[in-house]
């Protein structure tokens, strides 16, 4: 009852007052060494999503393991790479904010780098809009590519290895690498990244691989084609169903990009204001060295999960620290958003990276918690760069999504990534392979 | 024969524990290099609970053995006859006999896939299959014909030890390279072979319309896959090449009764394997083949025929001659959203054609051939967005494909043709529409609900009105039309996958229904069962294009699949 009353002082009031109050910026900050129990952890929930805040009360059948312990560490920078940063110098004023027929905005005349390095600067009703943008072009490297695991964990408390799978990523128009081109020459200039996702397992899948290819234009539905060993060729798939769920998982079709939705046009995004949120950035790189067993994640770094706990980070996986965050809400505009799965999706953004998932809160058509997403990493180091690192999306994480509506949840632990020069003896440059229609014929003929 | 077949079963026992020790003897080196391998627990939680986790992990190790990676499937397949008392009447008209058994199918299958991954640019990739299959009561007392008795050597028709992909990719600039046995699949159908020209089937041992996928014969082959520079607006460009010769030796599951593969066994794997005369998945026979058999007031298959010397049917399949070699390519683009392809195939039938050898004069035979071709086709696919509306959430995707075939031969009631054969051309055509993975929480909350409505079209170019299908004397129509009808979706987090499926044909009102439902426990995915259902109703039992020749032989199966993952390697 308490921690319902609790829940609702920051879910009802965070509504009447359109979230800001409850992001204030100036919070004080939590001391290195502190340990955040079920015992102490209201102390610290101002720096908490709502998803963890839920997480901690219980209240809404996922809870945190009854011996928690999240320790906290120093804030550690995350800089953006100097090359992206160097575009972001030369090319941010190009780029501006133009209001489509729907009442969406888009950016035009973007090249790389961040395109509003300043998002609090101009139009304050655009600030959200700003950073979104600033989320959806953050640095990606050429190439990206991690051996992925799927868990879900079911109401009863049965946790399974789903799926595990080859993952490569390919951004291919407006680089920010050093010594190559801002597009790759070989590569269709209308893609900005392709997903490439190869089934290794269950055997009854393998092979099996979707190749989504984002377009460089945002405002155009991704193209997606799967390879289907039992046809031996691919089939053309339509992502026009946003909201369709993904095969055995909890993410949605419009949930597969780590933060921001598909065709972002159809959305207004507010500002909330600025918060300290707790997230799990720099994590122990020997918690990415195994996905764990074929019923559970590593022991050593993750507590266990069953009927209603979530296996969450042990503090062997690293500890926890303040990022300071752009919060913002996207929601569909009224004219789209009939159907539409998520009345609000909230993502907290880094404000040095603007990486948006560490943190993320779905709401339902009823305005309540539907599910939240956690990503835990550690930054990796981009080879051919003097310090350069970067949260890869590929690998290096373990990504949580919370199905509090439907008692259910998923669990991705991506290992190490290979990035850009790393992944070269995987042939993972070769972009009629994997990152084209072509590579889908190339897979088991 | 059988004395190569002792010689091949001894070769593939010592190349097994020779692999097996090497493996093993490498897991000593792998221990040694701490890769915290403890060999029972793997096996103990591999075999028994969660999910494929690999008995040898050698991913991480620095061997030349890092990029090997042995997985797969054991499967057993149980079904029964729906009324396999109605079934001993299968054929009886036509001097058939079959048990009233209901055991319809036993197959024990173990599928494993070798993958090695030597380098960014050369991989390989050997599949094996082992199939083992009991005498079928239904088929014992089976009798044909007084040439082809359902004896005890045809009781092993279908069982199998075959290396069944096997092939090297090399991957040199822009150019790659498949050398070796494989299935190459064109085109845009789920169900129906339209610019799926390449491979052969397996048609023995399932109706191919029920496992088009399992049903498919790889061929040794010259694959090359070269990328091609953007042009203009055409974007992601290859060609594609296939080049296979006649030599396709096959030696196991060819060993039919009537010795219709004689010295045959180096070419049978490039043709469309039969089922056995009068086996359980044989169509439905005509009776009335030569005029002599005929009563009056019915029509013989083969009027042609009056004066049949030998009830033995002779096989000539393409001969090992590089005249023989099959040969085609295919052009990819993709413009706007349009995905398309062009292909040319030059290369034979794949089922047979009954063709009248000799003269009334000399005497008459009947032969099986299978007649050269030339295919041009193209085919399109494209997502179809539709903006605004209620309709914008939905998936919709086109597939369009159409060939022309330049000399298609068919059998004939003409007199006048003495070989019984003529050729016409023809058009295959096909236009389907997806609904892939919509949102439907009214039905499902976890999964997405996909929809498959396929049109095939078959005409014949010839107005030519004395067609008959090989061995029937019903006349083909000219336009024959197949619907597919197909939807899937799937219940808490895909442990419970539905999928009704069914082919139409106007044709006797024929339907082809294969539902079924898959099962994967919450708790693992290490196995799964499916329970299927395959049916045919018709109103035609001798339409040999709607499938009516199958009519009766329905089947309730249950298949239960187990996955193993022996050696884990990179990737």
């Amino acid at each position: 009852m308490l921690a319902g009353v609790v829940f609702c002082a920051f879910e009802c009031s965070a509504r009447a007052q359109g979230y800001a109050a409850a992001i204030a910026s100036d919070e004080p900050s939590i001391a290195p060494g502190s340990r955040i129990t079920l015992q102490n952890w209201q102390r610290y929930k101002q720096f908490m999503s709502a998803g963890m805040i839920a997480l901690f009360e219980g209240s809404h059948f996922w809870r945190l393991p009854p011996n928690i312990e999240i320790e906290i560490g120093p804030t550690i920078s995350i800089p953006l790479p100097a090359k992206y940063l160097q575009d972001t110098a030369r090319y941010a004023n190009r780029t501006a904010l133009t209001k489509t027929r729907d009442g969406g905005y888009v950016p035009t005349g973007y090249v790389a780098g961040l395109p509003f390095p300043e998002p609090q600067k101009g139009d304050p009703a655009l600030t959200g809009e700003r950073v979104f943008w600033d989320t959806y072009y953050r640095y990606q490297p050429r190439v990206q590519g991690a051996p992925n695991f799927s868990y879900s964990l079911d109401p009863a408390g049965d946790m399974t290895q789903t799926s595990e799978s080859t993952y490569v990523q390919s951004q291919l128009t407006f680089l920010s690498d050093p010594a190559m081109p801002a597009a790759v020459p070989e590569a269709n200039p209308s893609v900005y990244t392709a997903k490439f996702d190869e089934e290794l397992s269950p055997e009854q899948s393998r092979y099996s691989t979707l190749l989504d290819l984002l377009p460089s234009d945002p405002t155009k539905v991704d193209e997606l084609y799967e390879y289907v060993p039992a046809l031996r060729r691919s089939l053309r798939l339509s992502q026009a169903a946003r909201c369709a769920p993904v095969f055995g998982s909890d993410y949605l079709v419009d949930d597969e990009n780590n933060g921001p939705p598909g065709l972002p046009q159809l959305f207004k995004v507010d500002y909330l204001g600025e918060k300290k949120i707790l997230a799990l950035v720099h994590a122990t790189p020997a918690a990415f060295d195994s996905p764990g067993t074929a019923v559970g994640l590593d022991s050593r770094f993750f507590y266990a999960g069953g009927a209603g706990v979530v296996p969450f980070p042990k503090p062997a996986a690293g500890r926890w620290e303040l990022r300071d965050s752009y919060v913002i809400a996207l929601e569909r505009l009224p004219q789209f958003a009939d159907g539409y799965c998520y009345r609000k999706r909230v993502l907290y953004v880094d404000k040095e990276n603007y990486f948006a998932a560490a943190q993320l809160d779905l709401y339902d058509s009823a305005d309540q918690l539907f599910k939240s997403q956690m990503i835990i990493s550690y930054p990796q180091a981009i080879p051919g760069t003097a310090n350069d690192v970067v949260q890869s999306v590929a690998g290096s994480n373990t990504s949580f999504l919370i199905n509090f509506k439907d008692k259910h949840l998923s669990v991705e632990p991506n290992l190490h990534a290979c990035i850009n020069s790393d992944c070269a003896r995987n042939g993972y440059f070769d972009v009629s392979r994997y990152a084209s229609p072509e590579g889908l014929m190339k897979i088991v003929q | 024969m059988e004395a190569y077949k002792a010689v091949r079963s001894r070769s593939l026992a010592i190349l097994i524990i020779s692999a097996l020790v090497y493996v093993a003897s490498f897991s000593e080196q792998a221990r040694a290099q701490d890769l915290s391998l403890n060999l029972a627990d793997q096996f103990g939680r591999s075999i028994f609970t969660g999910a494929a986790q690999p008995m040898l992990d050698l991913s991480h190790s620095d061997s030349p053995l890092s990029g090997l990676s042995i997985t797969g499937l054991l499967s057993n397949t149980s079904g029964m006859w729906a009324s396999s008392a109605e079934l001993t009447n299968f054929g009886r008209a036509a001097g058939e006999h079959h048990g009233a058994n209901s055991l319809s199918v036993e197959r024990n299958w173990i599928q494993a896939d070798s993958n090695y991954v030597l380098d960014g640019n050369n991989k390989f990739f050997v599949r094996f299959w082992g199939v083992y299959e009991p005498p079928y009561p239904w088929e014992s007392t089976n009798i044909l014909s007084e040439q082809q008795v359902y004896d005890k050597s045809q009781s092993q028709f279908y069982n199998q030890y075959t290396v069944r992909d096997a092939f090297w990719k090399n991957t040199t600039g822009p150019l790659t390279l498949f050398l070796g046995r494989q299935i190459v699949t064109w085109g845009e159908s789920l169900s129906f072979r339209v610019g799926d020209v390449i491979n052969p089937q397996d048609l023995s041992w399932n109706f191919g319309f029920a496992n088009l996928e399992q049903s498919r014969l790889p061929l040794w082959m010259v694959h090359p896959i070269l990328n091609l520079p953007k042009a203009g607006p055409f974007t992601d460009n290859f060609i594609e090449g296939v080049w296979a010769p006649a030599w396709q030796p096959m030696y196991t599951n060819v060993d039919y009764a009537d010795n219709r593969y004689a010295g045959l066994h180096s070419i049978a794997g490039s043709v469309n394997l039969q089922p056995p005369g009068g086996a359980r998945f044989d169509t439905y026979p005509y009776p009335f083949t030569t005029p002599a058999q005929t009563p009056p007031g019915m029509q013989a298959a083969f009027p042609q025929v009056t004066n049949l010397v030998s009830q033995v049917q002779t096989y000539r399949l393409p001969s090992d001659t590089w005249a023989n070699s099959v040969e085609g390519f295919r052009l990819h683009t993709l413009v706007e959203d349009a995905e398309i392809t062009a292909l040319y195939w030059h290369g034979h039938q794949l089922n047979n054609t009954m063709f009248v050898n000799g003269t009334p004069q000399i005497g008459q035979t009947f032969q099986f051939r299978y007649p050269e071709l030339n295919d041009v086709g193209i085919t399109l696919n494209r997502p179809i967005y539709i903006p605004v509306g209620a309709l914008a959430n939905v998936p919709f995707v086109l597939r369009t494909e159409g060939v022309w075939q330049d000399r298609t031969p068919f059998n004939t009631l003409n007199t006048a043709r003495p070989s019984a054969v003529v050729y016409s051309s023809t058009l295959n055509t096909l236009a389907a529409l997806d609904v892939d993975g919509l949102a439907t929480p009214w039905l499902s909350r976890t999964g997405a609900l996909t929809l498959n409505l396929e049109w095939n079209n078959y005409t014949i170019l010839s107005p030519n009105k004395d067609l008959v299908y090989g061995g029937y004397a019903e006349h083909w129509r000219h336009n024959e039309e197949n619907l597919l009808f197909s939807a899937s979706t799937s219940w808490w987090w895909g442990a419970v996958v539905p999928t009704p499926t069914a082919i139409f044909n106007p044709d006797g009102n024929t339907w082809e229904f294969f539902p079924n439902i898959v099962l994967t426990p919450p708790w693992t995915n290490k196995y799964l069962l499916m329970l299927e259902f395959i049916g045919v109703l018709s109103n035609d039992k001798y339409s040999a294009y709607a499938g009516g020749n199958f009519k009766g032989k329905n089947i309730l199966l249950m298949q239960f699949q187990y996955n193993f993952d022996l050696v884990r390697g990179r990737n």
